[in-house]
């Protein structure tokens, strides 16, 4: 995931190794996560709309 | 050796009269020259922290995208997290709710001081790298 810098893919910050807890420092995500997102609003997205998400998350 | 090449192509282009043995100058069009080309180009790192480059072999001169290194081929885990992740002091990070949970801690929004920003932290329950490690 650090070696991603791209707007569709979550940013890692950093991490906390030194010290307990173990953290990991991501950019924070205001609707929340992708997949609680897609449930939600099951069947009011069509098929080729979710390979456009997906696609841009490859390219 | 590229680098006579580089020359070599130079001189053909200086002087287009001589330039009869065209094959020659085919093969100095093949991909490894115009890679030597590139040898001025500044060296892309995959990422900023950490100061490791990649290793020449993998560098690819014609991509401007950067090189996706697996993290499984670190023979030792930790490793690739100094790579590839840069290490936060727990004292910029102040944790604000918790927003989530799941089998090996707990989610939360928080606020990183240094630069001052809202961030996601995921926290690992002390004990539950081992019992991870033993479950493998």
């Amino acid at each position: 995931m650090g070696q991603f810098e791209h707007p569709n893919v979550i940013f890692l910050q950093g991490v906390v190794t030194k010290s307990n807890p173990i953290m990991i420092i991501t950019e924070f995500m205001e609707n929340g996560s992708l997949d609680t997102f897609l449930r939600a609003n099951d069947g009011k997205f069509q098929v080729i709309r979710l390979v456009k998400v997906d696609l841009k998350l490859y390219f | 050796m590229y680098r006579r090449n580089l020359g070599h192509r130079w001189t053909k282009q200086k002087h287009p009269e001589r330039d009869c043995d065209s094959s020659l100058d085919y093969r100095s069009m093949d991909p490894h020259f115009v890679g030597s080309v590139g040898e001025s180009l500044p060296i892309v790192q995959t990422h900023s922290g950490g100061g490791a480059t990649i290793p020449p072999g993998l560098y690819n001169p014609f991509s401007l995208h950067k090189t996706y290194v697996d993290p499984h081929t670190y023979e030792d885990p930790n490793i690739a997290v100094k790579q590839f992740a840069k290490e936060i002091d727990a004292r910029y990070i102040s944790i604000e709710a918790i927003i989530g949970g799941g089998e090996f801690g707990d989610v939360c929004r928080g606020r990183l001081s240094h630069p001052d920003m809202l961030v996601a932290i995921k926290t690992l329950k002390p004990g539950s790298s081992e019992k991870a490690r033993y479950s493998c």
